[in-house]
């Protein structure tokens, strides 16, 4: 059955060949279990980190709190299934309500990321696997929750950078003439700001919280993807299945939604993927200026904002959110390299 | 047919799933085998006692300068720290600590603050002040021979032409202005005496002629073309480098680094200790606290967490020591009552929301027992203080007995609680406004949010900018929020946070209102006898408290770092600085050692 790979040079498509060629990189495969395990962690955060236990038999009756929050995190699912009284009422304390004779089986940190304690500034231990900090909140619980919104801000900001970047820039790729001049010269007033200053500058007249945040970058983030699809569109305007395209009589956007997108799409999916480690990095540095996250939500970047002001008396609470913000931000990265090597033919070893 | 690379690929993204679905497995299975949480016991608990600690409150810092100056190193420099630049250095436009840090050692008048904030007159100035049977007016006369920084004299003339610059519109200092504006006229009669006449006769109308005095011969030269006193080289110059009346003179001012002050050897009044005061510009806590350490301040700011934790170490005790003192400040928590939201006009609510908080925990923890549970508007060392007010304590029981009274209960499905209001079913649920910047206010929240949550309270918290809690308090636009005030020395400085009336224009932000207390203030404004002040005074407070429109938190003390060579601390309510003679009494005494200390 063996034949050597170039034995069917037709017949497979450039994703194929792309993907191909990204599963034998070990260095993107390794960044892409990371993303999915944050993403496992984000989606199943209510079952490693609660103030409730997953299973429990209390007074007789079978209770499945935690496995009722992980539901929760599916849109709409709210008002299809709730907890069962008594773990429904928020005044309910089960750490305290439980006794000798009912079971339960908690979540391995078993803490909300909000809940407070006057076990403050713990170093880490075997209750408090990351330590505790200065509410008596637990960090491990804390980075658990984090990670939803290192996600977040990463895919809705980049979703949104990318919606406008591909718009514009194909509307400037393939129209041309005046329309590109216009875009394009917009594009480049937009690059002429550091973007982190121009993020920080709006940010000042919003309201901070983490849509907003997500708003600013997905807005200020736009104009590398714009650029590369506006240079691809260019480039694929001459090629001969355009031309056919054309010849048949199909419209302007059929023509650029169906045959120039699709074929223009792989340069863009690397930047856009660097795009999300920079905006993961961006919401940490936004967090821990204060315009971020807003107390008592957890995000990597408060977390460390917490840590610097401990940062003599309780240092271990650095290392965490550091820690988790590199491994997110290189796993992106690795991504976006090897994602780069399988779609550039001219890096290509075959 | 699929591809044998293809195949190839597949098993090591099947792996990489595979090794992603037992990693989560394990996680999930490790917690199976744990045992229900069993809480640390409270043994080793980290609770910071300020008494306990040898570095707090050392008593030879506050030790006065002997009257043997000999004794004294007079040759000495001082290094202060500054969060920001001034500005400039006309007293006339100072509006933040900042300036009024710098000018009070280069500029003085002939009224002053001592470190109780009463009311004193500048003996090196003043021959006699005598006000008039009336209240109404009163006549200053000055020593003669006094003079300006640059040798050219000072007298009446000055004082009447600094008031009329300071009520003049084309001079922008709205600072100043307030307080000012309510004497009526300000003139010399000779060189050496000045006549006030206020507007009215009330027993604060001695506060109002604290306006500083500014150098006639030098500002009004360019004033007919430049009104504002502000713009222009000749102006700019003069602002920047102004020549003043105080114990110190400026010497140099390079921005974003330091200024440097030299003292005024003709300084008529009891000279200061110093040769110089050096003011290093640091904005950073720690930064601040590192150049402490390494000597290059005497005299900085700690924040809590700096107090009780970062300063406890041998590179410090080698160096500092700690000052504590309380301030006439106090943080609260203020509800709107004005009726915008079904919660906070029922006074049984607030009130449960006062047995809600676990104070002492957050005193513990986020203030770590630097400060004292507040009780009430004045200050406890305070005249208007009433001693008969009960103080609220920690009662979750109550807080439930009193919100079931006032209608909300708690639902049997979800916990929260929720009462009918207006035929709406309206769940207990508000937003706290909090400002941004601020360590402590996100952590009480936090703690407070937690409370509120065990006995079925929802409460969210908004972080806004600075300038937007300001006006969204100002426009009522708001549940709840979090602030602090200094109080006054005078507690007539509350005729705009608690009256009805200033519900509009006024800081009455919340909406209190208790006719009695408006009559109450009315009737402290105008009465002169002091024991009869007190007396209103002190029913205001117990009345406030007892309505409660604030949760109220914490006073706040100073909380400084001190390097332990100066001696002759002053404190007040405001603290250790802003009086008189507040840093111009510190020294530090002759000694190698003390030498040896900075090089």
């Amino acid at each position: 059955m063996s034949k050597p790979p170039n034995a069917h040079p037709i017949g497979r498509s450039l994703w194929r060949i792309a993907m191909d060629s990204y599963l034998r990189n070990y260095r993107g495969m390794i960044g892409l279990g990371f993303i999915a395990l944050m993403m496992a962690i984000a989606f199943f955060s209510p079952l490693i980190a609660n103030r409730q236990p997953i299973f429990a038999i209390y007074q007789g009756k079978w209770h499945f709190p935690a496995v009722v929050d992980v539901i929760h995190n599916v849109p709409l699912m709210k008002y299809v299934i709730q907890k069962t009284p008594p773990f429904s009422q928020v005044t309910f304390d089960a750490k305290t309500a439980l006794s000798e004779n009912d079971f339960a089986l908690w979540p391995m940190i078993p803490y909300g990321p909000t809940e407070t304690s006057p076990y403050t500034l713990r170093p880490p231990s075997t209750a408090h696997w990351f330590g505790t900090d200065q509410n008596g909140r637990d960090l491990a619980a804390r980075m658990v929750y984090g990670t939803i919104v290192s996600l977040q801000v990463g895919f809705v900001s980049m979703g949104i950078a990318a919606m406008i970047g591909v718009l514009l820039g194909s509307l400037a790729g393939y129209y041309g003439g005046w329309t590109d001049i216009v875009i394009s010269r917009v594009i480049e007033i937009i690059q002429c700001f550091p973007t982190f200053f121009l993020i920080l500058a709006i940010l000042a007249w919003l309201e901070p919280s983490i849509v907003n945040v997500m708003m600013v970058i997905g807005l200020t983030s736009w104009t590398s993807i714009a650029r590369y699809t506006r240079g691809e569109l260019i480039r694929l305007q001459s090629s001969d299945y355009i031309l056919g395209a054309r010849a048949l009589g199909c419209n302007h956007a059929r023509i650029i939604l169906v045959h120039l997108l699709p074929n223009a799409m792989a340069p863009v999916l690397v930047t856009i993927t660097f795009g999300i480690a920079y905006a993961i990095l961006a919401e940490a540095g936004l967090s821990w200026l204060g315009f971020g996250v807003q107390q008592p939500s957890p995000s990597w970047g408060n977390i460390l904002r917490d840590a610097y002001d401990q940062l003599k008396s309780a240092s271990f609470m650095v290392y965490p959110p550091c820690i988790a913000i590199f491994l997110a931000v290189l796993s992106y990265n690795l991504v976006g390299d090897a994602l780069r090597d399988a779609i550039d033919p001219r890096l290509s070893q075959d | 047919m699929k591809s044998v690379p293809f195949y190839n690929g597949s098993t090591r993204t099947l792996s990489t799933l595979t090794i992603a679905a037992a990693v989560c497995a394990a996680l999930l299975l490790s917690a199976c085998t744990k045992a229900p949480v069993q809480e640390e016991s409270s043994g080793e608990e980290f609770a910071y006692n300020p008494a306990d600690d040898p570095l707090v409150n050392p008593p030879e810092m506050y030790q006065a300068a002997p009257d043997d100056r000999s004794q004294v190193d007079t040759d000495g420099t001082l290094y202060l720290n500054l969060d920001g630049n001034p500005q400039n250095l006309n007293p006339i436009f100072a509006s933040s600590m900042y300036e009024y840090m710098v000018n009070d050692l280069t500029f003085e008048g002939p009224f002053q603050f001592d470190a109780k904030m009463d009311w004193t007159l500048n003996k090196a100035w003043v021959d006699s002040y005598e006000e008039s049977e009336d209240h109404l007016s009163a006549i200053l006369k000055l020593k003669p021979g006094l003079t300006w920084q640059d040798g050219e004299p000072l007298n009446a003339h000055d004082i009447a032409y600094s008031w009329k610059t300071i009520l003049d519109d084309r001079v922008p200092c709205p600072a100043v202005k307030t307080g000012t504006d309510d004497i009526k006229e300000c003139v010399a009669l000779d060189d050496l005496t000045v006549k006030f006449v206020h507007k009215e006769a009330v027993p604060t109308a001695k506060w109002n002629v604290f306006f500083p005095i500014i150098p006639k011969h030098l500002y009004e030269v360019h004033q007919d073309e430049e009104p504002s006193l502000q713009q222009g080289d000749y102006y700019s110059e003069l602002n920047r480098n102004p020549v003043g009346s105080g114990s110190y003179k400026i010497k140099e001012w390079i921005a974003n680094d330091r200024i440097v002050l030299e003292r005024w050897e003709d300084y008529p009044g009891p000279k200061p200790y110093f040769k110089r005061v050096v003011f290093r510009l640091i904005p950073d806590h720690n930064a601040q606290l590192l150049s402490f350490e390494k000597g290059d301040l005497d005299c900085t700011l700690l924040s809590g967490e700096q107090f009780a934790k970062q300063t406890s170490g041998d590179q410090f005790a080698s160096i500092g020591r700690k000052l504590l003192q309380p301030e006439w400040s106090y943080y609260y928590i203020g509800w709107n009552m004005d009726g915008g939201n079904p919660f906070f006009n029922d006074k049984r609510v607030r009130v449960a929301m006062t047995h809600a908080m676990n104070i002492n925990l957050i005193l513990d923890k986020v203030l770590y027992n630097l400060y004292e549970q507040c009780r009430g508007i004045y200050h406890p060392d305070a005249w208007m203080y009433n001693p008969n007010v009960e103080l609220l304590k920690y009662d979750p029981a109550k807080a439930d007995e009193l919100l079931n009274e006032a209608g909300w209960e708690k639902d049997e499905t979800d916990g929260w609680r929720y009462k009918d209001v207006d035929g709406k079913r309206v769940k207990f649920e508000f937003t706290m406004l909090l400002p941004q910047g601020s360590q402590t206010a996100p952590q009480i929240a936090n703690y407070f949010q937690q409370d509120l949550r065990a006995i079925g309270v929802d409460m969210k918290t908004r972080t806004v900018e600075w300038a937007t809690f300001m006006q969204m308090t100002r426009k009522h636009e708001f549940q709840a929020h979090m602030a602090g005030w200094g109080t006054g020395t005078d507690p007539d400085t509350g005729w705009n946070l608690w009256r009805t009336e200033e519900y509009e224009d006024g800081r009455n932000y919340g909406g209190y209102s208790n006719p009695r207390v408006d009559e109450l203030f009315e009737l402290g404004r105008h009465e002169f006898d002091p024991d009869k002040r007190k007396a209103y005074y002190q029913e205001i407070h117990k009345l406030v408290y007892d309505d409660q429109p604030y949760l109220f938190l914490y006073n706040r003390s100073s909380t400084y770092a001190i390097n332990k060579r100066i001696r002759g601390i002053q404190y007040g309510p405001r603290g250790i600085f802003n009086f008189s003679p507040s840093d111009q009494a510190w020294w530090t005494p002759v000694s190698p050692q003390a030498a040896a200390v900075k090089p």
